[in-house]
């Protein structure tokens, strides 16, 4: 009697178990859903082709926002949308401006137990560079040539954060650019200040194009850097080209100036170090340590425990079992420390932008800008060479400036399933940022 | 038996919800514009813009070339002329359409405001009226829009500097103000509003 009440009991128990599980599960599940159906809601509302982005942008919420706002952004330049890639970006920009001081998430992420991946993404100095780049073109594009020179400086003022000395101001494009804008604003003085800085940075370059040309066709080109790690536990992060080989040429009976004027590879790898690898490099020795602490205690253990068989000793016996006891709890913190470096990264971004300059023709009219981009065959994947034509995504005058933006590589969609929701200590801000977005993209429509 | 209880019990509080902050969202909430927000950076932000216009309005009022003369004198204050030289981007209406607003309601007839953004507008009207297409209103009619003495200018300058050591990154403001004499080009009267503003971003951003 008493054993089949015993064995009910552990079914009871066993079923209550299971049942508590999987309400963990389903809870967790239901609120995962919930969101995720709020923001196929609100990505309907969207452009088409823009719907993926939005759709992870709303569900990532803060951790994400900056990239995703980026991604947004970039996507809608070059599908056209340019109202909603200026407020994308502006809402990137301020985030990307703002002073995180005493945040909890980034207080998270130097914690030895916790990925460095837990902060709110900001993006290393040439992504934050490249965001206020684009921004810079979408004012260039309304003629609000200050504001745009604004944004290129605040690009190279980005750039220069590097850590190494060496490597600060080399983004002479944006000083290029500023002072292309500072000219179009009738403010020769500070164009020419500029220009010497563009100059001093990368005058190779700079001097083989006019001061001033009144048409300014900037083009990027390629596929930018990715980020990658390196090290034992992947504490370091390194920065590695997916250049594919991609060149762009003028129709052949063009005679303008076209130049390579900014390589991103080169931006993101002349960073130097950052203040954040001593703080993972502090959790891998502290990895590190802990496994080796466990290896050398489970081999004393063992050999403790070996030893009490043959003397039969109680004493060696319990001392051989705390050792083991002790390797476990060391070997459990070192599988839980986390030193792994952030590799997210703005994955859009191209490896070169070139620009073209030219005159206005004296006739007024506006000169047809068109480029040809080819890429070299790959071996294994890609047989021959691929030529393709490249227009701006836009051509627009003002004044006595004319600027011209296009891409060779079309819109990239976002596919990231399954998305990653990181609610924890951000909720309030989600909810904040979910309101900012229907109110900012409530009507976004084609322009 | 108790200690299945016990295990039963622990496993259960794992089924209890994170801490979630503010679940239910935010309510929308005024902020005092004067005062600094709860985020911002190192920029100019919306409590500068009421902070400088305010100081521009007391001095320019205070200043006998604008509110001591028997005929009041005539002032295009907007946006043309006010250059953004800085490293952030801005919109300049929000700072000259507020120092305008205020000037036009502090001054009280003693200063008098032409909107030359209006010019189109005005033509229009105007065109109406002589063209017999509506009457001539109250105010009768001028032979031409009307000129002015005084037009702002000025420019926003900022300067960026970092220690890279210690991640401070500080950034120095300043706004000029100035009206000139559109006749003879003299600057009768300047202001200058200046603030330098420091921060860091947490280690994991440097």
């Amino acid at each position: 009697m008493y054993v089949a009440r015993d064995i009910l009991q552990r079914c009871v128990l066993a079923v209550a178990c299971a049942a508590s599980i999987l309400g963990c599960a389903a809870t967790g599940g239901s609120r995962n859903t919930v969101l995720e159906a709020a923001a196929v809601d609100f990505a309907a509302g969207q452009p088409e082709p823009l719907r993926p982005h939005f759709k992870v942008l709303y569900a990532e919420g803060e951790w994400n926002a900056v990239l995703n706002l980026n991604l947004l952004g970039h996507a809608a330049m070059k599908s056209g949308q340019f109202a909603l890639a200026e407020r994308a970006f502006d809402l990137a920009l301020y985030r990307i401006e703002s002073i995180y001081a005493d945040d909890p998430n980034a207080k998270r992420a130097k914690s030895k137990f916790v990925e460095e991946k837990v902060k709110d993404f900001k993006g290393e100095p040439y992504e934050r560079a490249m965001a206020y780049y684009y921004r810079g073109l979408l004012y260039l594009r309304e003629g609000d040539f200050q504001n745009a020179r604004a944004m290129f400086l605040s690009a190279e003022r980005h750039d220069s954060m590097s850590e190494s000395e060496e490597f600060q101001s080399d983004f002479g494009l944006m000083n290029y650019l500023a002072a292309w804008a500072s000219f179009c604003d009738n403010d020769a003085d500070r164009g020419r200040e500029l220009l010497d800085r563009a100059y001093a940075a990368q005058g190779t370059i700079f001097h083989a194009l006019p001061q001033a040309p009144s048409l300014l066709a900037i083009t990027d080109v390629g596929m930018g850097p990715a980020k990658s790690t390196q090290g034992k536990y992947g504490e370091q992060l390194v920065f590695v080209p997916r250049a594919d080989g991609t060149t762009l040429a003028a129709p052949d009976d063009e005679v303008a100036i076209l130049v390579p004027a900014a390589d991103i590879n080169f931006q993101a790898s002349t960073r130097g170090g950052r203040a954040i690898d001593f703080i993972l490099d502090g959790k891998a020795n502290f990895k590190q340590g802990a496994e080796t602490a466990s290896d050398v205690l489970i081999a004393a253990s063992l050999a403790t425990s070996m030893s009490a068989l043959n003397t039969g000793d109680r004493g060696t016996a319990e001392a051989g079992g705390y050792m083991a006891l002790a390797s476990i709890g060391l070997g459990l913190l070192a599988s839980v420390t986390t030193p792994a470096a952030d590799t997210r990264y703005w994955w859009s971004l191209p490896a070169e932008v070139y620009l073209m300059a030219d005159s206005i023709p004296e006739d007024g009219s506006s000169p047809v800008v068109a480029f040809v981009a080819t890429k070299p065959p790959i071996e294994g994947q890609v047989p021959r060479a691929q030529s393709w034509s490249v227009t701006p995504a836009f051509q627009v005058r003002h004044g006595g400036c004319e600027v011209a933006w296009g891409s060779t590589h079309r819109v990239s969609s976002d596919d990231r399933t399954p998305i990653t929701q990181h609610e924890k200590l951000r909720s309030e801000r989600n909810a904040l940022l979910r309101h900012e977005l229907e109110t900012a993209f409530l009507s976004s429509s084609p322009q | 038996m108790y200690r299945v209880c016990a295990f039963l019990a622990v496993l259960m509080s794992g089924c209890v919800s994170p801490q979630v902050q503010n679940s239910g969202g935010m309510a929308v909430r005024d902020i005092d514009p004067g005062i600094r927000g709860p985020v911002g950076g190192v920029g100019i932000e919306g409590q500068d813009i009421i902070s400088m216009t305010d100081q521009m309005m007391r001095d320019i009022l205070g200043n006998s070339f604008f509110s001591g003369n028997a005929v009041a004198p005539r002032v295009i204050i907007d946006g043309e002329f006010f250059v953004n030289d800085s490293g952030q981007a801005i919109n300049k209406n929000m700072i000259t359409e507020r120092l305008r607003a205020n000037l036009n309601r502090a001054s009280n007839g003693r200063m008098l405001f032409v909107g030359r953004n209006y010019a189109r507008m005005v033509e229009e009207e105007r065109s109406l009226k002589r063209e017999g297409v509506t009457d001539v209103g109250t105010t009768g009619l001028t032979r031409a829009q009307a000129g002015v003495d005084y037009r702002l200018g000025g420019r926003i300058t900022s300067l960026d500097s970092r220690d890279t050591r210690t991640g401070m990154i500080q950034r120095h403001t300043q706004i000029l103000f100035e009206m000139v004499d559109v006749e003879n080009g003299l600057i009768i009267w300047s202001g200058l509003y200046e603030f330098a503003r420091a921060g860091a971003d947490d280690v994991v951003y440097r």
